[in-house]
């Protein structure tokens, strides 16, 4: 998983202190965000993508975001 | 909401009158050298605890362990951890008594069990917060 936490954060000058403190939690948890170490819950996903005005999905990418042609689905009437 | 100092100075200090009351109406109880031993090592402990948290207070770091979603998930994970490691721990003794090849009283096997669900649950916490997650990704 790769976020873009960081790029988001330095958009809006604001530090990992300050955006744990928005947030409601703690600084390593912001760090291990940044890093893809941890896989946050959605309320927090959401709290965070909140907290830098976007959304989760543009926050949060995912490896297999890009799905291969075979696992498209093709809606029809 | 009450801080982590002032809940040590609290411990602390119901360490403290404990052993005192204990020494006082000790006379008046049986296994009165046993009780005399509890109290002398509740009011130094009681001790220990105070100055502690003050010293930590004075020179410490300012800030509080705030509990977020990851330590809380990483304390549940460690908690179950440790649980299980205890419970294999005693099921090895059991074994190792029912072989007769170990003589343990019952103290020391609940000295065992709390030591082993103390360090591994320590142990394990260290290691998950520096980690960062309970699942590798």
């Amino acid at each position: 998983m790769i976020t873009r936490i960081k790029e988001y954060r330095a958009r809006y000058s604001l530090t990992q202190e300050e955006l744990a403190k928005i947030v409601g939690v703690r600084r390593e948890t912001i760090v291990f965000l940044e890093q893809g170490k941890y896989n946050p819950s959605l309320k927090l996903a959401h709290d965070v993508a909140k907290a830098l005005h976007t959304t989760i999905d543009e926050l949060f990418i995912f490896d297999d975001d890009e799905p291969g042609p075979e696992s498209r689905v093709v809606l029809v009437d | 909401m009450m801080t982590t100092c002032r809940w040590k100075l609290l411990t602390g200090s119901c360490m403290i009158t404990i052993g005192v009351l204990l020494l006082l109406i000790c006379t008046w109880l049986p296994q009165f050298r046993k009780i005399v031993l509890l109290s002398g090592v509740l009011i130094p402990m009681g001790l220990v605890v105070i100055v502690l948290s003050l010293i930590t207070t004075r020179y410490g770091k300012k800030t509080e362990f705030v509990e977020d979603e990851r330590t809380l998930n990483i304390r549940a994970h460690t908690y179950m951890k440790a649980f299980s490691f205890s419970l294999l721990v005693v099921c090895v003794l059991f074994i190792l008594v029912w072989l007769k090849l170990l003589v343990i009283d019952a103290g020391m096997a609940l000295l065992v069990v709390f030591l082993t669900m103390g360090l591994s649950s320590s142990l394990l916490f260290w290691y998950y917060y520096r980690q960062g997650d309970i699942n590798k990704n």
